[in-house]
């Protein structure tokens, strides 16, 4: 396990993991939500080792990872798409919600394909510094009031409701895809030739942060904990059920300031679903892009068009909660195959040398 | 690079030649005359060149040359030895000869010499620098530009009148033959930005060419994008801060306008006053100019979606009114809101291509009867008609960004009033994406708010004291781009 150690937020993810399984272990009612976790740390495991062993071949850039970050992405897109529906049907009784929203969130999802990752974490910091301002509201116009106390489920230790949250309900695939979707999967060669690729004499500013990409790496990953932490305190840690609904539409239905305040909050997080929902389909983009190249102009559409549909399928799977748990199962006992596999291999390799 | 056609040696071919292509010109005028003994042509178009300019500028020297043998020599002698104001250039091909021709140049042909002179008798008629229509400010300069090239040119060197200050004159446009004037700080502004709009000039293919809204779809290829990193000024001072910021202007003769690229989302919020006003009346200003936008945009879809998908927002007093004024009227509020927007378009458009008078005409009679006969006969609820003002009113704050605000108002109510906050909220996220997308510059448009950098609160959404920005200046080009490379060399590290 040299390379994992290498690698720091291998680690993390092998401790959140742990801690994890420790707390699971309690809730065993928890299945969905909780085999997306162990499936995230697997599939960081097995990201580690195959993005030190694939490095040199290019292969890792071209396919590897964002085919997996894709699936283990599909989960936290498709739970997203589930709430933002059961909204959508409770405030507009639209008989049609999910497929008007399906439709509208497949053509957005098909013009951030388009547009392409770096308009993508462009886009989402404005969302996540309006989401952070308007929750910096909520708690300034009320969130101490006993309707919100309920749903926020506030506990008298922040630390340990904090902690909670961040190991049960929020450490979800996206602060993984966050975490390593712009440092790992590309060569700063590659990089280069991607910005010239995208037209323009001048390179593009690649590094948002304006510093070291170490540096943008953690920050980006001290955002999106912050994002997805204060947005569960402020709206309830039972994110991904139906508690965040209720609590929603009671706000609304207070109509006090405090109400108000949490419909801007959830018209903003609402934003942020899409873009989570746009980030699966650019990654899907891209990844369709890298696996079939020699698709050229007629075929393009339809290569640009059948991520889309592939995450239609996925969502209509989504919609059936029991297909997700053995999906997620299936995929783990993928990971953990080619984890022991690529162990085995490595043993052999050593053997080799020693003799 | 095509070969251009030389002049003829013989006096006789080239002015048949010149009278074969502008024929039947009449404003053409050749008049023979002899120079140095050596029989000539002098050659211009009425109205362009100014024949007395001429005459005193150069007939009293060229009657008094002592007879020479050659067209060459006489050539020669009165481009060295005389003191007529002469083009720095001598014609050698066709395609120059018409070209000074047509800008208002005099061309002196000799018989015998395959070259020509030109002689600076330019004496067009110009509308005066005056207060910008559409760029007003209390404070600073009140010059703007006017239709002729130099003199824009002219107004952008007096204020920056620093050596950096490059002009490059290009040629666009193959039936307008228009001069395109590229100006920019040779130290300040990146090379491959300069090289990278010559290239697309060259490249459009146009036929004409009278302002740069003709060009910017070529230089920025942004296709189906709401927003253009394209920006257009008709104050000579904005362009010349723009110069010393490292951004090339693109000046096009016929236009007053000036074209500024790139061109930043931010920028659209910023004006000269700013610079001259007290920094916390400059900041207070620009965030009212943001707000103004975002309601301009947002209110009336806002309204529409609260209104009929989550009145629960609304209190009580409020909910009362908006029922019983909707109670009185035949349409729904969505429907309602639509009609006003698209009646206050056709109103403007109405009063903005109509003679002045008549204009004031047309925006009372339509005050008149869209804002008092239609609510009197219960035909419009005086709350869309409230909000729909307040909107309209809120989208002159910004005038320049007043094309795709219109568009997106539009579209915000259409989406609010088909699917409530998730309709805004998923419109918001295609908006939000098509502000951030790829600038063809390579720097984004959304710069330097989003890749967030600190200039954004120096002269962004704020603007910092003088004492501030000449230590740590606004943003520049080369300084985005400086921290590119720095970050660069970090990560190849």
């Amino acid at each position: 396990m040299k390379n994992e150690a290498k690698n720091p937020c291998a680690a993390l993810l092998c401790v959140c993991y742990l801690a994890q399984l420790t707390v699971g272990a309690a809730q065993p009612f928890a299945l969905p939500t909780q085999l997306t976790i162990p499936l995230l740390a697997a599939a960081t495991l097995l990201q580690s080792v195959l993005y030190h062993s694939l490095r040199d071949s290019g292969a890792f850039s071209a396919a590897v990872f964002p085919a997996a970050a894709a699936v283990f992405f599909c989960f936290a897109a498709g739970f997203d798409v589930v709430r933002a529906e059961r909204f959508y049907r409770a405030v507009t009784s639209e008989r049609f919600s999910f497929w008007w929203l399906t439709v509208s969130l497949l053509l957005i999802g098909w013009y951030a394909a388009h547009c392409g990752r770096d308009t993508l974490l462009r886009a989402a910091q404005p969302v996540l510094a309006a989401l952070l301002l308007s929750l910096a509201v909520l708690a300034v116009m009320g969130s101490y009031r006993p309707e919100r106390l309920v749903f926020a489920e506030w506990e008298p230790s922040l630390l340990r409701s904090a902690g909670r949250v961040f190991l049960e309900y929020t450490f979800s695939a996206e602060v993984l895809l966050w975490l390593f979707w712009k440092t790992a999967d590309e060569t700063p060669a590659q990089r280069e030739a991607a910005a010239e690729k995208a037209g323009g004499s001048l390179q593009p500013v690649r590094n948002d942060a304006g510093c070291g990409p170490q540096i943008a790496l953690w920050l980006r990953f001290g955002i999106a904990v912050a994002f997805v932490l204060l947005g569960e305190l402020a709206l309830g840690r039972r994110a991904p059920g139906e508690a965040q609904l209720f609590g929603v539409l009671s706000l609304i239905s207070a109509g006090a300031d405090a109400g108000r305040g949490g419909v801007v909050y959830h018209c903003i997080w609402l934003t942020a679903l899409a873009l989570r929902v746009c980030a699966l389909c650019s990654v899907l983009h891209e990844w369709g892009k890298s696996r079939f190249p020699q698709l050229k102009s007629a075929a393009r559409f339809a290569a640009e068009t059948l991520p889309v549909a592939a995450t239609a399928v996925f969502w209509a799977i989504v919609w059936r909660q029991s297909c997700q748990v053995w999906l997620a199962a299936a995929a783990l006992v993928l990971t953990v195959g080619c984890l022991f596999i690529r162990k085995r291999e490595a043993g052999e390799h050593a053997k080799k040398a020693y003799r | 690079m095509r070969q251009e056609e030389k002049l003829s040696a013989a006096l006789a071919d080239n002015v048949q030649w010149l009278r074969q292509q502008f024929m039947p010109s009449e404003d053409l005028y050749i008049k023979n005359v002899m120079v140095g003994g050596i029989p000539g042509a002098l050659c211009i178009f009425e109205g362009l060149s100014d024949l007395e300019k001429l005459w005193v500028m150069a007939g009293q020297e060229m009657s008094h040359l002592p007879p020479m043998e050659k067209g060459d020599a006489v050539l020669d002698h009165l481009l060295t030895q005389t003191i007529i104001p002469l083009d720095k250039t001598i014609a050698v091909d066709k395609t120059q000869v018409v070209r000074f021709l047509t800008a208002g140049a005099a061309v002196l042909m000799l018989d015998g010499c395959e070259r020509v002179l030109i002689i600076s008798s330019q004496s067009q008629q110009f509308r005066s620098v005056s207060e910008p229509s559409g760029e007003g400010n209390l404070r600073g300069s009140h010059e703007g530009f006017v239709e002729l090239l130099r003199i824009n040119i002219s107004l952008i060197r007096r204020l920056v009148r620093s050596a950096g200050l490059h002009c490059e004159i290009q040629i666009a446009g193959s039936a307008t033959r228009t001069e395109v004037a590229l100006l920019y700080h040779g130290e300040k502004c990146p090379a491959a930005l300069v090289e990278k709009v010559k290239e697309e000039l060259h490249s459009t293919g146009l036929a004409m060419l009278f302002d740069p809204g003709y060009l910017a779809p070529f230089v920025v290829r942004t296709p189906f994008s709401l927003f253009t990193p394209a920006g257009f000024t008709e104050r000579p001072d904005t362009a010349a801060a723009k110069i010393c910021e490292g951004k090339l202007i693109v000046l096009v003769n016929g236009s007053p306008y000036a074209m500024i690229l790139p061109h930043f989302f931010c920028e659209h919020f910023q004006s000269m006053d700013d610079y001259l006003q007290r920094p916390y009346f400059s900041g207070f200003i620009r965030f009212l100019k943001y707000m103004a936008f975002l309601a301009s945009v947002l209110l009336p879809g806002a309204f529409v979606a609260v209104a009929d998908f989550t009145p629960e927002l609304l209190s009580p007093p409020m909910l009362y009114k908006l029922a019983s004024a909707q109670m009185a009227t035949p349409f729904s509020l969505f429907f309602e809101l639509l009609l006003v927007n698209f009646l206050l378009e056709i109103i403007r458009e109405a009063g903005l291509r109509l003679p002045k008078s008549i204009g004031h005409a047309v925006s009372l009679v339509a005050a008149l009867i869209v804002g008092d006969a239609a609510v009197q006969i219960g035909l419009l609820g005086t709350p869309v008609l409230v909000i729909c003002a307040l909107a309209g009113l809120c989208s002159y704050v910004v005038p320049s960004l007043y094309e795709p605000g219109i568009v997106l108002r539009l579209a915000f109510i259409l989406a609010g009033g088909i699917a409530g906050p998730v309709g805004m909220a998923m419109l918001g996220c295609f908006c939000l994406l098509d502000v951030c997308r790829p600038s063809p510059f390579g720097i984004p448009y959304t710069a330097p708010a989003v890749p967030l950098s600190g200039a954004f609160f120096r002269d962004g959404i704020l603007r910092a004291s003088w004492r501030t920005l000449a230590q740590q200046r606004p943003f520049t080009i080369k300084d985005l781009l400086r921290r590119r490379k720095k970050g660069g060399k970090n990560h190849e590290k």
